[in-house]
This record gives structure tokens, C-alpha cells and sequence, in this order.
């Protein structure tokens, strides 16, 4: 539950570009399995996100993730992770290459849910944070070394 | 000594006042503002912050990161005010707090604000906000920052600091400079204000005030400067003012003086020192020892009196100076000097002038003699014996008592003033008036009335005894013969008396009922006394009637003339008539000419009457002309009264109506009195001349009777004398008319003149005129007076009857 907290607290705090939202509603797809999937998948209902009515799929393969605005890659996702400009990848146990591909990695640190984030990726995915976000970020990381925003 | 206050000192006080409190109004104004503004800043930073810091936790809050909430809450130690930051979670609950220091005043944070507004508040020394965490639409959370007041007070504090600093340093500043202005802006009110004082001290300088800027001061300069002007223009006004006043004053003819209100002289001319021979400095109390004792007092109340009532009084007094041998009458006229000081009036002293009138009374007591007295007998006048009569018959009818009048006139006193002169005249008036006032008593009044005219009063008079007595005194007096110029001269004089109120119910009454008594005493022969009476009255009244009738008859030509012819002795036949003037008054019959000629000549009727009569006559005349030729009557002879004879222009009237009527001259004889001619001898021989001259006769009627002397009648230019009947009637029992008669004839005959006898009526009459060789005859013996138209008639026969008889007397007589 606190995975799903968080993933829906990323999603409040990450911006898409205007062409990628359609005003009313934001789709969140899990890919393979994730304990955020499985989390989110328990919630008798999916709450909304800021303005955003949230839609929940889980797709089995990249290929029916075209109207995700964001993935939680988990095991064993299926298909060529291409076409995924906008979309916000976030890596919940996710294997390697969707770990350097995914702009937020969740892990469990000290019993707790932590994150962290890839600035360089967020960008080339065309999509924004909160600093908020970034601040509270366990881990944080930019090619440009005028960005100071991470802790570390 | 009053402390001067200074205009510059009062400025600056007061403008450091302004200053000081426009200071600390500001800077408590500012203060507060500032500390409401800082607390509104601060309140809207911790809200800004709030905001920020919100947004920063609400990851944190999504998140529930405990320690990012926290780090975020830290980060408002760069906030030295920030005492605490709370953040709750969406249901109220305290998530995660910070304090910044410790603060023993400031609150902990609660661990819930359910319930709790958004906003600011605060408490003392403290300001905290409530805002509440907002993401789109949904709360997050809610962040309460609490901050300490204390730095803003701080800053307050160091700000007020700063700004007395810069107070005293402005107000140091601005007493310099206020100072300086002052004195600046002052100087020209100084400029004026020592101008003023220098003018006060001398008014007639000719100091200006210097007006140094065109501003309020510079205009209240040229104000003060123009006022300055007009007071100079005024003072000089007052100076030729005074100095003309004082040249009147010192040049004047009256004396002029002026005394303060202690009656203390503190100026006077030269005339009221000449006038008084005091000084000019001497005290009221001293000048009244000079004047008259009875009138002191009399002075002193009028001068009082002025200051008193505040207005001028006149006295007139007697005064003799110390050094004065007689006294003089003094006419002071005093007025007060008035002071108007603050609405109100007050009197300064008195001024007063002087002037001698002493010459001035004489000359009004002269006036006043002259006006009630008679000059010439020094005898009170008409005006005087009036008013005294008005008044004595106010008091008799008041004390019912008895007043009478006893009017007098001398009789014949024209002939004394003809025959000796005016100067004789007004002398035996002198001595009679004397004499006059000799025998009336002190009590009663005698008064000249003008001419030969006197009034008597008699007051209280108890009977007519004695009225008689006093008047019969007075007439014995008046008769006493009187030496003037060398002449033995004795008059007599008639009275009329008038007594209230037996005789009249008024002065005016009284006197015209004395008047009728007078007339009536002339009447009866003069030199003699008449009471008046209520016959008087009637007669009077018969004589008013008569007048009336005559005057009528006059303008209806009622009269008529009838002719008594004169018989001629030498011819023995009538040769010519007297025209005789007759009145047949259809209701009262014939009326006496004796009645109505006297009336006529009172009633100024005369002059008409006879006028009536030449022109009756010479109209009769003119139209029987040939028939009076042919009985022989060669004139007409028509009795002329004094009033005719002597009126303007007679002898010219006389020759145009002959003219007019075509007569001869020589058929008209005028017979005129003795008396009336002896009224003004020199004038009667010029008309007798004038009309001898015309070619009419002359004859003179009743002589005998008058007094003419015989130096007039050989003056006169007669044709012939008449002898009163009075001498003939008597003929010739009475020796006297004899011896009268004859000498009238014979004289008359000396002096040329014919003579004719008046009154014949008996034949030895006649025969003594025939014997005396006597011109003619007139008389009853003759013919008596016939109408006009019988003479015509009775010429003849008369002729005839009288003829024989005078040849038969002329033949006796030769």
C-alpha cells in the first residue's frame, strides 16, 4: 500500500507535456509484476491524482502501452520497450536494461520505501518533477552540474 | 517694567511647536504604521512562506516522509523571527513540528487543528498563520508558522532611535533656519515699528517706513506709510486750524477765554484782558469779586449749569474792573468743551466770549424810551398809553372798577404853529405836556398821542365828578397863558371822555367813544369838555345813516342847488345868486345842508360833493346862459369847503370844465371861508391867485368870524368881502354889530374889495347898508333860496318889487 502511495504520489508531483494529457484522466500500467501492481490491484478503488481521474491496466507487453502515461515496470515485461516518449517509467523490482531506462527506481531502504530518480531520463522522456519530488528523492541523479536540486 | 513679549520668540516657539508635534505626529504615525505594515509583511512573508514551504511538504505529506517534512520545516531557521513550524496531515494531525528556539512564551504546536480557520492571528509578542496544504483541489495538509513580533519591535525601536536622531538634528536645523527667517521676515515690521515709535514722538516728522518686499508686510508698510499721509495732511490742517484760530482769537474785538474745569483761566486774549483788566492766569473766584454782588450768584449757577447740561449758556452782568472807574455791562456767552473719548462724552473746560455792551443798552434803553416815549414832551407815546390801557382794562374788568380816557386836542394849534413857527409849536407842546403831567395824579397816565393830541388815563376813577374835576383842572392848565419867543401865547383845548365799562366794552371801543366825545366838545365851540353818551352814539349812529344816504345820493343825483340872489345896492336889481346846495331825501324830506356838509367832510365826501355841484352848476349854466344874461345875473357864486379849495390841481379842474361847459370865468365867483383860508394863508393865496388867474371871482364868506390878520387879507386876491350874518342880524339894536358892520364895509371898500352884507331880513337893515354904502345885500329880505329854475322866474319880480323901494333908499341915503 505504501508503494502505491508513493507511485501515486510520483504521479502528483511529475508533469506531462500538454500533447500527452488529455485533460481529464492519467493511465498508470504495470508491466510484469510489481509489488506496486500488486498493491495497487487490492485497492477497492483507484483514487485520483491531483486533477487526474487515474486509470489502472496492466498489460503484459509494451506493445498495448501506448496510452500509458506511466509504467511500473516490474518482472518480466513483455515486448520492445520503445514508443515511450511521455511516458514515465518507474522501475519497482524491474531487471536490468529497464533499470537505466526508467526515470524512478523504487527500492526498500532501512524499511522503508524510497526512491530515487533519473533527472537525465525524466528529460529525455520529455517530462518534469516537482522538486518536492526531487527533494525527498533517497537518491538522485544528473548529467548537468548546474542542477544542485539532489541530495546526492 | 513690564516684560515686552517678542514677536520673533513668540514665531519661533510656535513654529517649533508645529514643528515638534508635526514630528512626533509623523513619527507616532509612522510608527504605528510601520509596526502594522511590519506586521502585515510579516504576516504575508509567513504566509508567502507557509505557502512555500506547503508546497515543499506536500510531497512529504503524500509521501509521509517524516524527515523530508522535517528538513523543510528547518529550512525557516534562516528566519530569525520564526519561532515554530507545525505541519498536519490532511486530517488535522500534528505530522511534523519544528521549533526554532527556545521560546518560553511561544505555544507549542497543538496536536490537532481540526477545526481550525486559515489565517493569520496572534497573541502577544507573537504572529502566527494557518494555511492550509492545497494540491489542485484536494488538501494536503495544513502548515501553522508561528513567528515572534519581537524583531519587529526591535526594528521599531531602532527605527524610532534613528528618527529622534534625525528630529533633533532637523530640529536644530530648523532653529537656525527659523531663526534666521524670522528675523528676516520680522526686520521690516521692526523697520515700521521704529518708525511708528518715532512718530509717536513727533507727529510732524516726515518719516516714511521703508517697504522692502511687495508682501503683507511690504503692503501693511505702504498702508501704515499712506495712514502716515493722511495724518500728516490732518496735522497740518490742525495747525493752520489753530493758527488761524488763534489769529481770530488774538486779533478778535471780543474778549475769548478759555477755563478748565477747576474755573481756572488758562487763556484769554488780549481783548478780554483789556476788557477786564485781569490777567490772563487768575481764578474764577477772583474775577467774580469784580463783578456786581446782586449778580454773582447768577453767574456761578450759569456756570454750573453748562457743565451740568453740556450746553452753552448767555448772562449779561454787571462788572467793574479792578482798576475801572465805572462799571460796565458784560454780555458772556459760555459754552462747554466736550471731549469724546470711547463713546463717551465728558467736559474739558469751558470757552466762553465777551463782549461790552454797554453802549449797546444805552443805545436799547434809547430805543426803548424812543419806542414808549414821546421825544419832544418826554411824555409816554401812543404805543405805551395803549398797552397801559389794555392792561388797565383787563385789571378793571377784574376788579370790577372804573377806567376812563380823557382824549384832548388843542384847539386852533395850526394857527399857532402858522403864525409863530414849528419851533413855537413844539415848545408850548413841551410846557403843556409838563403842565399835563402836573395835574394828573401818579397813579393815572398822560400821554402824547402825536400832533397837538394827548390822552389822559384815570384808573379807579369812582364817578363822574370827579372825571369833570380832573378835566376841568386840566383844561384851567392848558388855558394859563404861555411865554414863547417873546409871545403871550394862550390856547384852550377840547376833551372828550370815554368810561369803561359804562362807555365801552374795549380799549379800541372805548377810545373811539372818547374820539366822539372829543368831536362832539368841538362841535359845541371846543374849550370845553364831553362826556360820550348813548345819544352820542345815536347821533353818531344818524350821522353813520346819513353818510350812507349821502353817499347814495351823490351816485343817484338826488341833490340839488338852489340860488339866493344878491341884490345889488347901486343897481338896485339882482346881479348875481349864491348856489346853495340842497338834499330833498325822499324819505326823510329836506335835510339840512348844515347836517350833511359836516357829514360830507368827515366822510372825505366833500371833495365829491363839490366837484357834483361845479359841474351842476356850470352845466345849468351852460344851458341858461343867454337867459341869466338877460335877467341881469352876471355870476353864479359857489362856496368852496378848505378841502376843495386846497385839493390838487383845483384851478386847472375849474378852467377845463369852464372850458368844457363854455363859460365865461367872470359868471363864476368862489366864496371861500375865512377860517378855511387861515387853515394854510401862503398855499390859499397861490390858488387864489391861480384861480383869479383864470379870470373867475373872489369873495371871502362869514368874515369876521375867523381870525385872519389884516396883513393876509390885503394878500388875498379878493374881489369881495361877505359880513356874517351874525353882525347884521342884530342891526341896529346891537351898537357893536353896528360899529362891526360899518367898519367892515368901510375897510373893505379901503382895500378895494366890495362888500357884501349876509342875513338881511329887515328894511332898516337895509337901510343901514344903504346908508353905509354897502355893495350888496343878500337875505331873506330879499329873496329867500329858490330852485334854479325859479330865478328865472322870480328875478323879474323881485326886480320889480324890490326896485322902486332901493330908489327910494338911495335917494333918502344921498
Amino acid at each position: 500500500m505504501v508503494r502505491a502511495a508513493v507511485i501515486f504520489g510520483i504521479l502528483r508531483f511529475t508533469q506531462w507535456p500538454s500533447e500527452k494529457l488529455n485533460g481529464v484522466s492519467l493511465t498508470l500500467c504495470a508491466l510484469g509484476i510489481s509489488p506496486t501492481s500488486n498493491a495497487i490491484e487490492t485497492l477497492p478503488r483507484i483514487p485520483s491524482v491531483a486533477k487526474f481521474k487515474l486509470n489502472y491496466r496492466h498489460y503484459e507487453s509494451f506493445d498495448d502501452t501506448q496510452d500509458c502515461h506511466a509504467i511500473v515496470l516490474g518482472v518480466n515485461p513483455q515486448g520492445q520497450a520503445i514508443n515511450l516518449h511521455n511516458t514515465l517509467l518507474i522501475c519497482d523490482g524491474c531487471d536490468d536494461p529497464f533499470i537505466e531506462r526508467s526515470a524512478i527506481r523504487l527500492f526498500k531502504q532501512a524499511k522503508r520505501i524510497q526512491f530515487g530518480i533519473n533527472l537525465d531520463r525524466i528529460d529525455s522522456q520529455g517530462l518534469s518533477l516537482s522538486s518536492s519530488l526531487i527533494e525527498l528523492a533517497s537518491q538522485c541523479y544528473s548529467s548537468n552540474p548546474a542542477f544542485s536540486g539532489c541530495r546526492e | 517694567m513690564e516684560r515686552q513679549a517678542s514677536l520673533s520668540n513668540s514665531l519661533l516657539r510656535a513654529s517649533f511647536m508645529v514643528i515638534v508635534l508635526s514630528l512626533v505626529a509623523i513619527s507616532s504615525v509612522f510608527t504605528v504604521y510601520s509596526n502594522q505594515k511590519a506586521k502585515e509583511t510579516l504576516a504575508t512573508d509567513l504566509l508567502v512562506m507557509a505557502d512555500i514551504l506547503g508546497n515543499r511538504s506536500s510531497a512529504a505529506l503524500i509521501f509521509g516522509d517524516i524527515e523530508g517534512a522535517q528538513r523543510n520545516l528547518e529550512s525557516t531557521t534562516f528566519s530569525d523571527s520564526i519561532v515554530s513550524a507545525c505541519l498536519y496531515d490532511r486530517d488535522g494531525t500534528l505530522f511534523v513540528a519544528y521549533f526554532a528556539h527556545a521560546d518560553a512564551n511561544a505555544k507549542r504546536c497543538k496536536n490537532s487543528i481540526k477545526g481550525s480557520r486559515a489565517g493569520d492571528y496572534q497573541y502577544p509578542g507573537h504572529l502566527g498563520v494557518v494555511v492550509p496544504i492545497i494540491d489542485g483541489s484536494e488538501q494536503l495538509g495544513t502548515i501553522v508558522i508561528e513567528s515572534s513580533t519581537a524583531p519587529i519591535a526591535s526594528t521599531l525601536m531602532n527605527a524610532l532611535a534613528t528618527s529622534m536622531t534625525a528630529f533633533a538634528v532637523i530640529i536644530l536645523a530648523a532653529y537656525v533656519i527659523l531663526r534666521r527667517l524670522i528675523r528676516l521676515t520680522i526686520a521690516p515690521l521692526r523697520n515700521l515699528h521704529d518708525t511708528a515709535l518715532t512718530i509717536s514722538i513727533n507727529p510732524y516728522l516726515e518719516l516714511r517706513a521703508e517697504r522692502v518686499q511687495n508682501d503683507e508686510v511690504g503692503r501693511l508698510v505702504e498702508v501704515f506709510n499712506d495712514m502716515l499721509d493722511t495724518l500728516g495732511k490732518e496735522n497740518n490742517a490742525l495747525m493752520n486750524s489753530e493758527r488761524r484760530f488763534r489769529a481770530l482769537a488774538e486779533n478778535s474785538p471780543v474778549g475769548i477765554y478759555q477755563m478748565n474745569n477747576e474755573l481756572e483761566f488758562i487763556y484769554a486774549n488780549d481783548t478780554w484782558q483789556k476788557l477786564t483788566g485781569m490777567p490772563q492766569h487768575c481764578l474764577e473766584r477772583d474775577y467774580l469779586k469784580f463783578v456786581e454782588s446782586a449778580e454773582r450768584e447768577e453767574l456761578v449757577k450759569v456756570l454750573e449749569q453748562v457743565q451740568k447740561q453740556r450746553a452753552p449758556q448767555v448772562i449779561e452782568y454787571h462788572f467793574k474792573p479792578p482798576d475801572g472807574v465805572k462799571s460796565m455791562i458784560f454780555m458772556e456767552h459760555i459754552a462747554p468743551v466736550l471731549c469724546y473719548n470711547e463713546g463717551k462724552v465728558t467736559v474739558d473746560g469751558m470757552i466762553g466770549s465777551l463782549l461790552d455792551i454797554s453802549d449797546l443798552k444805552s443805545a436799547q434803553m434809547e430805543l426803548e424810551n424812543l419806542a414808549f416815549y414821546d421825544p419832544l414832551t418826554s411824555l409816554p407815546n401812543r404805543r405805551y398809553f395803549r398797552d397801559n390801557l389794555n392792561y388797565e382794562v383787563v385789571q378793571a374788568s377784574r376788579d370790577k372798577t372804573r377806567v376812563a380816557i380823557l382824549m384832548l386836542d388843542l384847539d386852533n394849534f395850526k394857527k399857532v404853529n402858522d403864525t409863530l413857527g414849528h419851533d413855537a409849536g413844539d415848545e408850548l407842546l413841551s410846557v403843556l405836556g409838563k403842565r399835563l403831567s402836573a395835574v394828573i395824579a401818579q397813579k393815572d397816565l398822560v400821554s402824547r398821542m402825536g400832533g397837538d393830541e394827548f390822552m389822559m388815563l384815570l384808573r379807579d376813577v369812582k364817578s363822574k365828578e370827579e372825571i369833570s374835576n380832573i378835566a376841568n383842572r386840566v383844561l384851567t392848565e392848558i388855558r394859563e397863558p404861555i411865554i414863547i419867543s417873546g409871545h403871550d401865547i394862550e390856547v384852550s383845548a377840547s376833551i372828550g371822555v370815554g368810561i369803561y365799562p359804562d362807555d365801552a366794552h374795549t380799549p379800541e371801543e372805548l377810545i373811539r367813544n372818547a374820539d366822539l366825545a372829543l368831536y362832539h366838545s368841538k362841535e359845541g365851540g371846543r374849550n370845553c369838555l364831553s362826556f360820550f353818551s348813548k345819544d352820542l352814539q345815536t347821533r353818531i349812529s344818524e350821522r353813520v345813516h346819513l353818510e350812507r344816504k349821502l353817499r347814495d345820493a351823490i351816485k343817484t343825483d338826488q341833490l340839488t342847488f338852489f340860488v339866493q340872489p344878491k341884490w345889488s345896492l347901486h343897481e338896485g336889481r339882482l346881479i348875481s345868486g349864491e348856489v346853495l346846495i340842497r338834499w330833498f331825501d325822499e324819505a326823510e324830506g329836506p335835510i339840512s345842508p348844515g347836517l350833511f356838509i359836516p357829514i360830507a367832510e368827515e366822510a372825505g365826501l366833500i371833495l365829491e360833493l363839490g366837484d357834483w355841484l361845479l359841474d351842476r352848476v356850470f352845466d345849468a349854466i351852460a344851458w341858461h346862459n343867454d337867459e341869466l344874461k338877460a335877467l341881469g345875473i352876471e355870476s353864479l357864486a359857489i362856496n368852496l369847503s378848505a378841502r376843495q379849495f386846497f385839493s390838487n390841481n383845483l384851478a386847472l379842474k375849474i378852467e377845463s370844465a369852464l372850458k368844457s361847459y363854455n363859460i365865461d370865468p367872470s359868471m363864476i365867483e368862489f366864496e371861500l371861508t375865512e377860517s378855511a383860508v387861515m387853515e394854510d394863508t401862503e398855499l390859499a393865496i397861490s390858488v387864489m391867485h391861480e384861480l383869479k388867474n383864470i379870470g373867475c371871482r373872489l369873495s371871502m364868506d362869514d368874515f369876521g368870524t375867523g381870525y385872519s390878520s389884516l396883513s393876509y387879507l390885503k394878500r388875498f386876491p379878493l374881489d369881495a368881502v361877505k359880513i356874517d350874518q351874525s353882525f347884521i342880524s342884530d342891526i341896529p339894536q346891537d351898537q357893536n354889530d353896528v360899529e362891526i358892520s360899518a367898519a367892515i364895509i368901510a375897510m373893505g371898500h379901503k382895500l378895494g374889495l366890495e362888500v357884501v352884507a349876509e342875513g338881511v331880513e329887515t328894511q332898516a337893515q337895509m337901510d343901514f347898508l344903504v346908508q353905509q354904502n354897502c355893495d350888496y345885500a343878500q337875505g331873506y329880505m330879499i329873496a329867500k333860496p329858490m330852485p334854479f329854475e325859479r330865478l328865472f322866474i322870480e328875478t323879474p319880480e323881485i326886480n320889480k318889487d324890490m326896485g322902486g323901494d332901493s330908489n327910494m333908499l338911495r335917494q333918502n341915503a344921498s
